[in-house]
Formats: C-alpha cells, structure tokens, sequence
C-alpha cells in the first residue's frame, strides 16, 4: 500500500521537473539560502519567524518528496556542477533520505518550540540563520557522496551548533560559565576530530587517488580481492571511527556529551542528542560497510566492545544523577550504545534494528527534552530533588514525560519496546549472548533511573501551586511527537520493512556504487 | 632557473645570499632585544627582507606569482608594525 | 601610532589594497587568488583604518553593518547556486564566456568571465563582512577581570551548578550574558 502511495506522489512529482530533477539537492539548498536570508532580516522578528516556519515545512515537504523518488526508483545520484563522479555527488538511498526526513520532521518541531521558549534577545541576533545553516550542513552530511564534502558539510555543522549552543533561554537556569565551559569543550574536541578526519581523508585520498565514497569502497574492495589491501586504509578508517566516534560519544570519548548538551537551551538539546549523534552512527554506518567495508573485520568487534561499555557507562551516569537534563544527556550515551550494539553485530537483521532503534530514539529523546524544557521552566530549577509533585500543575508535561519514558524504557505499547526486542532478538540469532545479556540487564536500569527521575519530579509533595500556564507553541511539538510515539508503536510494521531494505542496501553496497558511477558528466 | 653551484655566481645568487643574510641578523634582535620596540621594529625588518627575498626569488625563478606573495606580504607586515606599535603605545589595539 | 602621520598613510595604504584585492579577485578564475584571498586583503586595509583611526571613528566613517554584508554575500552565493536549475541545469553548473575589451579601435585585452565568479562575489562579502564583524565585535568587548567570588552563590561543586543566583546578581550576570552572546554568535 505504501509502495502505491508513493508511486501515486512520485507520478504527480513528474508534472514539476524542476521539483523532480533538483529534488537531492534542494534539502540543501533552501535552508541555505534562508539562512542569508534570515541574517538580512535579523532585526524584524515576526518576519523571521514565519519565514522560517515556512522554510521548515517546506524543507519537510521535501525531504518526503524524495523519500517517495527513492522508494520508487532506488537510489539516486546528483552531479552537483554537472562534472560527473569526478565532481561531488549526492547520494540518496533510502538510508539517508530517510534521515534527512527525520531531520527535517524533529527540526520544525524545535523551531515551533522555540518561538516561545528562547528569549528575543537571541532570536534576533542570529538564532534562525545558525539554526538553517545547521539544517543544510546535516542534511548535506546525510546526502553527499564524497568525503571531502563531507567533511565540510560536518564544519558546517559543528560551526553552527556552537553557535546556538550560547542562545538564552527567557528563564535561564544555565549559568553561563557553564555555558562557555561546555562550549569550550565542544569546540576543542571537535576541532580535534576535524583535524583527525582531514588526515583521514588526506591519507586515503593519497593512496587510492579518489574521493568520490562508492570509487573508493570500489578501488578498495578490488585492491582486498587482489590481496594487497595497503595497511593506511585500516588505519585510516580507524580514524574516521574515532571522529564519528567522538561525535556519537562512543565510551572513551563520551565525556564532553553532558557537558554540552544540558547548558545547550532546550530546542537545541533535542537537537543535538535528537540527531547530531546520529551523524556519528549515520559516518560509522558509511565507513564501517561502504567506504572501508573489506577492513571490517577488524573494526566490528571493537566497535561492539565499546558499545557495550558505553551502554554501562551512560546507565550507571544516569542513575547518578539528579540533574533532570544531565540525566537525559547520560541516557542519550547509552542509548546511542545500543544503537552501536545492534550496527556492530553485522547482520542484516541486526543493523535494521539498530537503524529503528535510532529513529525511535530520536522521536521519543527529542520530545523528552521538550517535555523537560517546560518542566525546568516551571519549577525554576534543574535539580530533580528540588522539584516534586508537578503532576497537579502540569498534568499534560506530566503524561508526555510518561510516554516519553516508557519509550526509552522499552515498556510494550510504545515504540521503544519494539526496537529494543527486535534488536536484542537478532543480537541472539546472530550468536552475541553475551553481548545481549549484558544489554539486557541495563536495560533494567534504564527503566530504573527513566521511572525514578519521573516519580521524583511528578510525584511527592507539591512545591507549587500555581498551575503551569504553557503556550500552545510549546505544547504542540510536544504533542504530536507523542502521537508519533505511539503511533510508531502500534504500526511498527512499515519502519521495520524500511529498515530491512535499508540494512540489505547496507550490507550489500553493489547498488549504490553503481548508481554512482553510472553519473556521467553532460 | 640556473641550478647547482653556478647559481650562487649569477647576480640573482649573490642578492639572494646577501638578503638571506640580512634576514637572518634581526632574528637576533627579535630573540635577545632588551625591549619591546626593540622586538617590532626588528620583526618589521623580518618583513621587509622576506618581501624582497621573494622579489629576488620571482626574478630567478621567471614566475610573476610571486610578485603577488611578494606585495600581500609588504602589506600584511605594515598593519602588523602599525598594529604592534599602537599596542605598545596605547595598550590596546582596536 | 594614532598621529596623523599613521592616519594619512592608512588611507593610502588602504586604497591600494583595495585595488589589489579586486585585481587578486579578478585574476582568480584561473591563476591563485580569488574571492577569498582578496577579501582577506581588503579585510586588513579596513583593518587598519580601524587601528589607527580608533573603532568609534572609524566606525563613522564606514557606516557599514558587517553583519549584513555577510548575509548579503551568502544570499549572492546561494542565488548564483541556485540560478542554474531555473535554466534546466543541475545546481552549482556554470558557463563562461570570454569577452574582448576594444574602445575607439584600442584593444584592451580580454577577460573570461564565467557564471562561477558570482559565487566568488559571494565569498569575497562573506568574507568581508564576517571577519570585519568579529575583529570589531572583539575590539568593542569591555574585559572585566572576574570579581571575587562569593562563596554563597557560586559554588564550585558540579553538582550545585543549578543554583540561581541572587536577585542582586543577576542584573551583572545578565549583562554579561548579553555581551557574550554579541560577541560569540
């Protein structure tokens, strides 16, 4: 039924060429050219804020619009400049249309959000055009084909995100020397991991003479049949895993995550534990089995060490802690372990169910970043045990953490639940037992330290009586990420079939590359 | 471009010697030079003596590039000097 | 440095700079130079009028909103992207066409002019307005030594960072938070 509703939108897509033809690049080019525009409108506040509301819609439009081209058609490549595979290329499979939906649907929930929330000060210096530039250097991350692009779409990225980490919310419980400390370290550690990645690509490019991803995983898988695979490119994808690394805060590298993403304001949390950690899965995803794919064997049981570390680490951080937003940062760290659990596992199955595990989490951490936003607003304070008994003031906060939680949690009828169980079941038919045991048991403590943080905030004696007068601006995002929640839940089905078409695309690259090369320069 | 020893006979080598050379005399300044103004105005002197070994290096190299380097580095290390000497005098620079 | 010596020179030197910098701007389709490089040139005369004229001065005399300019080269950027697609071709294509210079029967030479050296107009403004902005916003920015701290307020356990701070307090944290955030995004 789906495949007849998107074939059914990709023919009335036909009667638009310019819209068809231009559909790959243009979630990159609309946010950018309103990010300029947004900088020479800075001063007139109402303006900006519909324009950029209507730039997120659109961007959304567009982002299901070229998911419909790909599930029609398959992938799709894009000459950027019209120079063919030697010039950039924009890939969409459906692994990255489908994360530049997701961007997209989580990003004009943020905006609506924000409206309300960051003070007018911020929002009319630059808020809106860092916000865009953001948006077209994740979506171009997720598109291009080519790893220098890549590299500075990540700068892009990274650049702006520091930015809007130093906007002021209206009631402000961040000092901000803790700001400029988070900040500091964001900033410090991700220049690092940008210079690491440039030697990453300086030292394959020098050996394989190429940039373009699907040429080199090419070169590359000829060079391992061949049997001289030169020993830089393992070397090289190590450190490209260590960048990703330090960006989806994989364990030695997880340190800086509760630093920045709590004292980041609260759109831009879910922002960033929403999707910027998903870059570092989406990179590890390309490198482990596209780019580097004959060398995997030595990265995947690494990977799935760390990644059972991180699941302890993040776990054991978040029972500790009574910071209502560290704690969240923390769950967001062993959360994203599992993710890595699931892609280091191998299986076709298994990286399925990591790649539903990642959405999932997106949809539901996002919105409990929301729903903590309003709280923070409300009881004027981040210290959990300083709070208690909100649920008489704020019920609507109060159930949307409640679904938001169960989702983290993996409590059945919400979405989490059948992430959690799909991955754990194929972590078992792959072999992993130990792995999946180990999984298994913190997944206990999520439920502990998810249900506990709700108890201490909803629960107990009552602190205020006023009762919480939201905006609907606030509430809505809120909302329909709930009913998406639980929407996910019960109609799993189409996501885990997506899931399996992009975990056969993964494990099996030969389409991909071909839809590459077949680019012709005209 | 003239390689190997007889380079250093040409006219051009024997400039380049001397503005090596002359280059190399400030960075003394630079490193013991009992004051700051001491420091800028030797630093300045590094850039002139740069500027004109790139000068002498485009005439025996025949490349008009690097007369390009040669007019970007005279100006950089004039609002260097500029910029150094009003820190020196007024304690700020902007 | 701020005599009127260094002043009359400045403006010297700066006009010369931004005759080499459109001269590197232009040359650079097909030899080193380019939007970038030429910006940075013209970034530096303007710097230095700012140096020896002083900000408030000098800030009279461009009248400029740097800001703006950065915008205004990124919209150029991106429309110089985008224009191609109108045309049936994909983004960032570009044509060039060569042009002879000839006035009253004199030649001038010619000059090759592609669809690409708009986006290099683009860069050369972003370039402009983005490092004149944050030079001149760092200049503005009054340093305060940090105060004493009191212990009362500002603890230096992490576990206590969510403690508000006095009413009192507040104005001077607000203040500062403000200037922070002029100077940082």
């Amino acid at each position: 039924m789906i495949l007849q509703i998107a074939s059914t939108i990709d023919n009335l897509l036909l009667s638009v060429p310019f819209i068809y033809n231009n559909v790959d690049v243009l979630p990159i080019a609309v946010p950018l050219l309103a990010g300029a525009l947004m900088i020479l409108f800075r001063h007139r506040i109402k303006f900006q804020k519909y324009l950029n509301l209507a730039v997120s819609i659109i961007i959304l439009i567009l982002a299901f619009l070229l998911i419909t081209k790909v599930i029609v058609n398959g992938p799709s490549a894009y000459a950027v400049g019209e120079f063919g595979k030697y010039g950039i290329v924009l890939v969409a499979d459906l692994l990255s249309s489908s994360m530049v939906l997701l961007t997209a649907f989580i990003s004009l929930m943020c905006v609506i959000y924000s409206y309300e929330y960051i003070e007018s000060e911020s929002l009319n210096q630059s808020y809106y055009a860092l916000f865009n530039l953001m948006i077209a250097g994740l979506n171009g991350i997720f598109l291009t084909g080519d790893i220098f692009n890549l590299y500075v779409f990540f700068e892009i990225m990274f650049l702006a995100s520091i930015g809007l980490i130093f906007a002021n919310e209206k009631l402000s419980s961040t000092l901000i020397e803790h700001k400029f400390e988070g900040a500091f370290k964001y900033l410090v550690l991700g220049m690092i991991g940008s210079t690491i990645m440039l030697i990453a690509i300086i030292t394959t490019y020098g050996t394989i003479g190429s940039l373009n991803m699907a040429d080199i995983a090419l070169k590359i898988s000829i060079l391992n049949q061949e049997g001289r695979l030169p020993w830089q490119i393992v070397a090289a994808g190590l450190l490209f895993i260590i960048v990703f690394g330090n960006k989806a805060a994989l364990f030695p590298l997880h340190y800086w995550l509760p630093d920045v993403h709590p004292t980041a304001p609260t759109p831009i949390s879910a922002m960033l534990s929403g999707i910027l950690i998903k870059v570092g899965v989406y990179g590890i995803l390309r490198i482990v089995f596209l780019i580097y794919a004959p060398a995997s064997s030595y990265y995947l049981p690494v990977l799935m060490l760390i990644s059972l570390i991180t699941i302890v680490v993040g776990a054991i951080g978040a029972i500790a802690q009574t910071d209502l937003k560290r704690m969240l940062a923390y769950s967001s760290i062993s959360q994203i372990g599992y993710v890595f659990l699931g892609l280091s596992i191998g299986t076709a199955g298994s990286i399925a169910a990591a790649f539903v595990y990642m959405i999932f989490h997106a949809v539901a951490k996002s919105m409990l970043f929301l729903t903590a936003g309003g709280v923070i607003h409300h009881a004027e304070t981040r210290d959990m045990t300083k709070m208690g008994g909100l649920i008489k003031t704020m019920p609507f906060y109060s159930a949307a953490f409640m679904i938001g939680a169960m989702s983290i949690a993996g409590i059945p009828p919400i979405a989490g639940f059948f992430s959690k169980m799909y991955l754990l079941k194929t972590g078992l038919e792959a072999g992993a037992t130990i792995a999946v045991f180990i999984a298994l048991i913190t997944a206990f403590a999520t439920i502990y330290y998810m249900f506990n943080s709700w108890i201490s905030i909803f629960w107990g004696e009552s602190l205020k009586n006023k009762r919480f007068h939201s905006s609907h601006e606030m509430m809505l995002p809120i909302a329909i990420l709930c009913v998406f929640a639980i929407l996910l839940g019960i109609l799993c089905n189409p996501v885990f079939e997506a899931g399996d078409i992009v975990a056969s695309q993964i494990i099996d690259p030969e389409l991909y590359i071909s839809t590459v090369l077949k680019v012709i320069p005209r | 471009m003239i390689s190997g020893m007889n380079f250093w006979l040409t006219a051009d080598g024997i400039a380049l010697a001397i503005a090596v050379l002359a280059t190399l005399l400030p960075i003394y300044r630079v490193l013991v030079g009992p004051t700051i103004p001491d420091r800028i105005a030797a630093s300045d002197a590094i850039g002139n003596t740069v500027t004109i070994l790139f000068v002498i290096y485009a005439s025996a190299s025949n490349s008009i590039f690097l007369f390009d380097i040669a007019v970007l580095l005279a100006i950089v290390s004039f609002i260097g000097t500029v910029a150094m000497a009003k820190y020196v005098d007024k304690g700020k620079v902007l | 440095m701020t005599t009127i010596i260094a002043q009359t020179i400045s403006k010297a030197v700066f006009a010369i700079c931004l005759m080499y910098s459109v001269n590197l701007f232009i040359h650079g389709a097909n030899y080193p130079g380019g939007g970038f490089i030429g910006g940075v040139l013209l970034v530096c005369g303007i710097i230095l009028i700012y140096v020896t004229f002083g900000i408030n001065r000098a800030d009279k005399m461009f009248k400029q909103d740097w800001f703006g300019w950065f915008g205004f080269g990124l919209l150029f950027a991106s429309i110089a992207a985008i224009f191609p697609m109108f045309k049936n071709h994909n983004y960032f294509r570009s044509a060039f066409n060569v042009v002879h210079f000839e006035f009253f029967g004199i030649s001038f030479g010619e000059l090759e002019f592609a669809s690409s050296m708009m986006f290099d107009v683009g860069v050369y403004f972003v370039v402009i307005g983005g490092l004149v902005f944050i030079i001149t916003q760092i200049g503005k920015h009054k340093y305060s030594p940090p105060k004493e701290k009191d212990e009362k307020n500002v603890s230096l356990d992490r576990k206590d960072n969510i403690i508000l701070p006095e009413p009192k307090e507040e104005t001077e944290i607000t203040d500062n938070t403000v200037s922070a955030a002029e100077g940082l995004q």
